[in-house]
């Protein structure tokens, strides 16, 4: 039991012990071992103070009244070249020649930016001018192609927008340069319609009122502009009012939204009829209609 | 008329700002359609109660110190939209050049209940007022919003009730010409708020109009009449101080 040939289970697992012992027990491990230890441990520390000193600058920042995007932007910046002097650090610590590591780093980053980083750069370069020029802040709602939702991040390559469904969508920064971008709250107040369709028996300046009552009664519909209400339209299956409402821009989803629920129960309760489609039809020739007669 | 009713009593007071006095019976104070309840559960523990509609909107246990009630100005929710006060005149004032005039304007303000102890205060509730309205100074991409109110231009202070706020506008034509103000747009944040009984009015706000187009709003630090006594630094956000010219016309 236990034999493999000539050799047992017992003397490889000796050989190999041995071999590991004099593997750690040599210079030159124990020299690697006493450089990267120190090294790590510096990264670690490192790590640590940049996270804590980078957080604090932020909550400074905003204390002190500074945009979400300027706390955000200026905390990113210094984290990346915290960290950045940290891996210097923690490599001369590591006895690496830093003035040959920049020389072959320097290199290398040329061929690799010639090359492959094209991409993130210009992202990177777009996050910057994003900085720099606030076509988007933190906390406005945007339209970028198909998504609409609010910025919740603005990173170095990146952003993230919280769609009003939801989602969170990362999107390169290139994209807000190069995509036609829809910012509703660069403007403080946005404009939005209602079209309301009353049945032709209701009464229409009744109408006209209860929509004016329920529009002026909201806090966030704003009285200046003033909203303005008209009957637009006789349609097919009704008279449709129409209302031009201003809203403070990061509201108007929800003021829209609350608007029209009111209007309907309001409606409900002053007995304003909302139509559904309906034809009238006319027959060519008379209709017999029996009454009274089953089967 | 705002009042408190101790128990089942009736006995009628008028409110007054600063610390609240509830004793063993329950205090209640009618307020901006709402109904708020102070009532002493033990010796050290009240029990806050805001009503609306007979609904019951906020329940609050309040352990140690006393509670008490002073204008709100600037509520959390205003904050995020805007720090200013729109006050939009339904008459205008009309000013010869070099002339300048005291107005009042009446506003309603919200209530805002605190507790205190050690000197500290933490808010416990707000009450707002009703008919709150938002309105655009300027254009639209480039204005600013502000806090909406239509009021009368007054020369005199008439009653104050509990839940009104004065604001004492000191308007001096500087431009030379004869001017029409129909607006005044206030920084909320940083206009003091002075306080007697149930009153509150702001400081003297300077309304220093350069052209037709331009007017500079400066804060005197100045109460409106004797006797008022400051509000005491009350938890507000950290918001930065502003300054403000009314730069699309008055």
């Amino acid at each position: 039991m236990g034999c493999l040939g000539m050799v047992t289970l017992n003397d490889i697992v000796q050989e190999l012990m041995t071999n590991l012992q004099k593997l750690f027990m040599s210079e030159y491990v124990a020299d690697i071992a006493i450089r990267v230890i120190p090294a790590i441990i510096t990264l670690i520390i490192g790590y640590i103070i940049t996270k804590k000193v980078t957080k604090l600058i932020h909550v400074k920042l905003r204390e002190r009244g500074y945009a979400l995007t300027v706390a955000a932007a200026t905390s990113k910046l210094l984290y990346i070249i915290l960290f950045v002097i940290t891996v210097f650090i923690a490599l001369g610590v590591a006895g690496v020649d830093l003035s040959s590591a920049a020389l072959a780093g320097g290199t290398i980053t040329g061929l690799v930016v010639g090359l492959a980083l094209q991409p993130i750069l210009s992202n990177f370069f777009a996050g910057l001018l994003i900085f720099s020029e606030r076509p988007v802040n933190i906390g406005d709602l945007v339209q970028l192609e198909e998504q609409l939702g609010y910025v919740i991040d603005i990173g170095l390559l990146s952003s993230k927008v919280r769609k009003i469904t939801g989602e969170v969508v990362r999107i390169p920064n290139d994209k807000f340069f190069t995509s036609n971008i829809i910012n509703y709250s660069k403007a403080v107040a946005k404009a939005f319609e209602l079209d309301i369709g009353i049945s032709y028996n209701s009464d229409i300046a009744k109408a006209v009122k209860v929509i004016k009552e329920v529009i002026n009664k909201h806090p966030y519909v704003l009285a200046e502009p003033e909203p303005v209400i008209w009957v637009n339209e006789f349609g097919d299956n009704a008279v449709i009012i129409k209302a031009l409402v201003w809203a403070p821009s990061s509201l108007w989803i929800k003021v829209r939204r609350e608007l029209l629920e009111d209007i309907k129960v309001r409606f409900d309760q002053e007995g304003i009829e909302i139509p559904f489609p309906q034809r009238v039809v006319w027959f060519r020739t008379p209709l017999n209609i029996k009454e009274g007669v089953e089967g | 008329m705002p009042i408190t009713k101790l128990g089942g009593l009736n006995f009628l007071m008028q409110v007054r700002y600063g610390i609240l006095d509830v004793g063993h019976e329950p205090l209640e104070i009618n307020i901006h359609e709402s109904k708020v309840t102070l009532k002493k559960i033990s010796e050290k523990v009240l029990r806050y109660m805001r009503f609306s509609e007979g609904v019951l909107k906020r329940e609050v246990l309040i352990s140690g110190g006393d509670v008490a009630l002073y204008p709100f100005t600037v509520g959390k929710e205003d904050e995020v939209l805007t720090r200013f006060v729109y006050l939009r005149f339904k008459e205008s004032v009309s000013l010869a050049p070099g002339s300048s005039i005291r107005v009042y304007a009446k506003v309603p303000v919200s209530m805002g209940f605190y507790g205190i102890s050690g000197g500290k205060f933490g808010l416990i509730d707000i009450v707002r007022h009703e008919n709150i309205k938002y309105g655009v100074y300027g254009p639209i991409s480039g204005g600013i919003l502000a806090k909406y109110f239509k009021v009368y231009p007054r020369r005199f202070i008439d009653k104050v009730l509990l839940g009104e706020i004065v604001y004492t506008l000191s308007l001096e034509n500087d431009s030379g010409l004869w001017i029409d103000v129909s607006k005044v747009v206030v920084p909320m944040t940083d206009t003091k708020v002075f306080i007697r009984g149930h009153e509150a009015y702001t400081e003297i706000i300077h309304v220093i109009i350069k052209s037709k187009l331009r007017a500079v709003i400066e804060l005197s630090n100045e109460p409106p009449i004797n006797g008022l006594q400051e509000l005491p630094t009350l938890p507000k956000s950290a918001l930065k101080s502003v300054s403000f010219r009314m730069e699309w016309g008055v």
